[in-house]
């Protein structure tokens, strides 16, 4: 059984807000600072690289709906 | 302005009135005109840091604009060099912004996450029915599954989707491995938000899933104009 | 109207319907919980088992994607019955794997969710 070491204080509304600012929102100049004070980056950094199964399903060009799956190309 | 440091943008505007208070840092906001858009900024000696009171700070100066009309709010840590470098990449993609502009306005997001009833896996090892399955079996105890999860994603998506201008589905995992984590953005308009968060309420119910719905947003999900 | 920005409150005054701490993001929010500047530690065996977590959570991720696809081409009718027969072992054998690593790391199912997902559209 792992630990939780950390108490949970946080609840949905924060985590919904940091999907919005750091994934959504405009960019222009394509620079993007994050500055790292109180957040780290590597949590951010693998939200960012890791996707879901369905993300990637995406990306290849396959998906699936509930009459039944559709190939768009030739993936895998 | 050569040595005054960064500007950190908040969010993209076309009609803007009185005074816009502060920023994140206490830095004064004031407003960049381009053409028919305008951004909303505040000066700073390096651009802020992040942290989650940086966060809400920088929420709270989007919804002061957007309590003004139709904004387009920025990712945090958006920043450019100066005043001059900001109306240049304003102008560049204004026809984008006036667009979008009209797209969101009167609405604003509303974020829907669920967890949804899906067939348990059998885990192998687990008991000796399981471990007796077949590989075919499996496959078609996956299949069945997956497909199941699939539909009930739909009867809570659908409904929804037909209270909003935009909706968007999004990924989502539960730790379980199985697919019945369920995330969706909807751009809904201002006085539709009481009707969506019953239907939301009522669906949760009736697909028998827990869910969490929180807004208003500022339309974060909907502005980026198929970067996504 | 020189105001500061308005101090964020609870939080919760977000939620529109349903709850603000459900059982089924716990894992998320104690990411987050992590992530925000709530790391106590960087201790060694931390780090280990996050680096452990990653990895498996990685395969978990090629697992599920492989069967997906392979359940695809099942239905599709492209697999001819010993490759579904073999396709399907495999996949139980993987799984199998799966929960014997994890249970050399000490981890649970939980443990692999690592906040994935919901920004995994910057792909």
């Amino acid at each position: 059984m792992t630990e939780r070491p950390f108490s949970r204080t946080h609840d949905v509304s924060l985590l919904d807000l940091v999907d919005r600012l750091l994934v959504g929102g405009v960019v222009i100049g394509g620079e993007i600072t994050l500055a790292v004070a109180d957040v780290d980056l590597v949590y951010v950094g693998l939200r960012a690289l890791i996707g879901s199964v369905e993300t990637i399903e995406r990306d290849l060009g396959v998906t699936v709906t509930a009459s039944g799956p559709v190939l768009e190309r030739d993936a895998l | 302005m050569s040595d005054a440091g960064r500007l950190y943008i908040y969010g993209i505007v076309d009609q803007v009135s009185g005074d816009l208070g502060l920023g994140l840092e206490g830095s004064p906001l004031r407003v960049i005109k381009a053409g028919r858009v305008a951004a909303v900024a505040s000066e700073h000696v390096q651009a802020p840091e992040s942290g989650e009171e940086r966060f809400w700070q920088h929420e709270a100066v989007v919804e002061r604009l957007l309590e003004e009309g139709a904004v387009l709010p920025m990712r945090f840590g958006v920043t450019v060099a100066d005043e001059r470098a900001l109306k240049r990449l304003l102008r560049a993609r204004e026809e984008e912004f006036v667009g979008l502009l009209e797209v969101v306005r009167g609405a604003v997001e509303l974020s829907v996450r669920a967890e949804l009833p899906a067939p348990e896996p059998s885990r192998v090892g687990g008991d000796d029915a399981a471990a007796q399955r077949s590989g075919t079996e499996y496959m078609r105890e996956r299949g069945r599954a997956l497909r199941s999860v699939e539909q009930t994603k739909e009867q809570l998506h659908e409904p929804l989707k037909d209270l909003a201008r935009r909706s968007l589905v999004l990924e989502a995992r539960t730790a379980h491995g199985f697919e019945g984590a369920f995330r969706g953005a909807y751009l809904v308009d201002v006085e539709r938000v009481d009707a969506f968060a019953r239907c939301v309420e009522s669906l949760a119910e009736k697909l028998g899933g827990e869910v969490s719905c929180t807004g208003p947003w500022p339309p974060y999900s909907f502005v980026d104009g198929g970067a996504r | 109207m020189s105001e500061r920005p308005r101090d964020p409150g609870p939080g919760h005054e977000k939620l529109l319907a349903g709850t603000a701490v459900p059982k089924f993001l716990e894992d998320e929010l104690a990411g987050l919980d992590r992530a925000l500047g709530r790391r106590v530690n960087a201790d060694p065996e931390g780090l280990e088992k996050g680096l452990a977590q990653l990895v498996l959570t990685l395969v978990e991720l090629l697992r599920q994607l492989m069967e997906r696809q392979a359940l695809r081409r099942i239905d599709g009718g492209a697999l001819p019955p010993e490759k579904v027969e073999q396709l399907g072992e495999t996949f139980m054998l993987l799984e199998q794997r799966m929960q014997e690593l994890k249970d050399a790391f000490g981890l649970e199912d939980e443990d692999l969710n690592l906040d994935l997902g919901p920004l995994g559209r910057l792909i």
